[in-house]
């Protein structure tokens, strides 16, 4: 019983602290946040487990971690509001061909980074691009100006499902 | 002239899905399974239970406490309490713990220690029991194989005397 309470106390405290961290975070990692993926294992393992060491400890442990995401995976896929607070929203980094300052400095993203995702789509120029989007899984998404397939997406102001 | 379309202050969004629970068929069987174990867990199903018996006989009372279910390595203790009920001093009782149970555990301490070993049992003494007095003996155990240990304790001034009692522990691997 102690183990599934414990699993799923330190389970809340990783997923509320990898949001805080950010979205950057989990998709680059520098060798300041590999130490600190690295290191979290070793701090909560011993919390997790306790004195126990035994398989069945294991095997409940493990379990418990499954289970809580499949958990929340389909939370997140029923309610677009804990799928917000799990996975926060896209930010918009480069809005036809302007840096938004005020994202990218709270994203921490820099703009060499930027371009660095722009060269990758074969852009030379910020003009050229439409949207740079940090995703919420840390990739930088760039829309160029003349994007194909705009039409199947829907206009932010259209909520009617399909 | 056509009139220029106005163009979104947000990129386009995705459309919308309606959103069920859906799951592929293996995955109907092995998920409960999966979650069948934290939830069992939760019952202290998998977690350290402690039983207890009583015995009387005509001079003595014995209880034994035990664990029926521990985990791999961990510690836990078997307790016999030995009451006089006599009117009686009993000047020695001969207290057996099984080897084939006993056996099944690393790290056994008695208290107080082992008067004997035989090829079946470990034999601890109680010596000059007043009455209605009453004893502790404890063995602490670490649990090693795993799977179920069955053995008897048995306790009396003598073999005609003798009370015994089963117990039976299951470890966890």
């Amino acid at each position: 019983m102690e183990t599934v309470i414990r699993v799923a106390l330190i389970y809340l405290v990783i997923l509320v602290g990898l949001r805080l961290l950010g979205k950057r975070e989990l998709s680059q990692l520098t060798p300041l946040e590999l130490i600190t993926l690295m290191l979290i294992p070793e701090i909560v393992s011993q919390s997790m487990i306790g004195e126990d060491f035994s398989l069945t400890n294991g095997v409940i442990g493990i379990t418990t971690i499954f289970s809580l995401v499949f958990l929340t995976s389909l939370l997140k896929y029923k309610s677009q509001t804990f799928e917000r607070i799990i996975d926060g929203s896209p930010s918009i980094l480069v809005e036809r061909g302007k840096f938004i300052p005020e994202n990218m400095n709270r994203e921490r993203v820099t703009p060499d980074e930027v371009f660095g995702e722009m060269h990758k789509s074969g852009l030379e120029y910020l003009n050229e691009v439409k949207w740079a989007i940090l995703e919420t899984d840390g990739k930088i998404a760039i829309v160029p100006e003349h994007a194909k397939g705009e039409a199947k997406g829907r206009r932010p102001e259209d909520k009617s499902p399909v | 002239m056509a009139k220029k379309k106005k163009e979104p202050s947000k990129p386009a969004q995705p459309p919308e899905v309606d959103r069920k629970f859906q799951i592929h068929p293996y995955q109907m069987i092995g998920i409960p399974l999966m979650m069948l174990v934290p939830i069992l867990a939760l019952f202290g199903v998998f977690g350290e239970s402690v039983h207890s018996v009583s015995t009387s006989g005509q001079q003595l009372d014995t209880s034994v406490e035990y664990p029926t279910r521990f985990r791999y390595k961990m510690i836990d203790e078997v307790i016999v309490s030995l009451s006089n009920v006599s009117d009686q001093a009993i000047p020695s009782v001969l207290v057996n713990f099984n080897r084939r149970y006993i056996d099944g555990f690393s790290t056994v301490t008695f208290t107080p220690s082992i008067h004997s070993i035989t090829d079946s049992d470990y034999i601890v003494e109680v010596i000059d029991l007043q009455p209605g007095e009453t004893r502790v003996i404890s063995v602490t155990l670490q649990a090693e194989k795993y799977g179920m240990h069955r053995g008897t304790i048995s306790a009396g001034p003598d073999e005609a005397e003798e009370v015994a009692v089963s117990i039976d522990t299951f470890t966890f691997p």
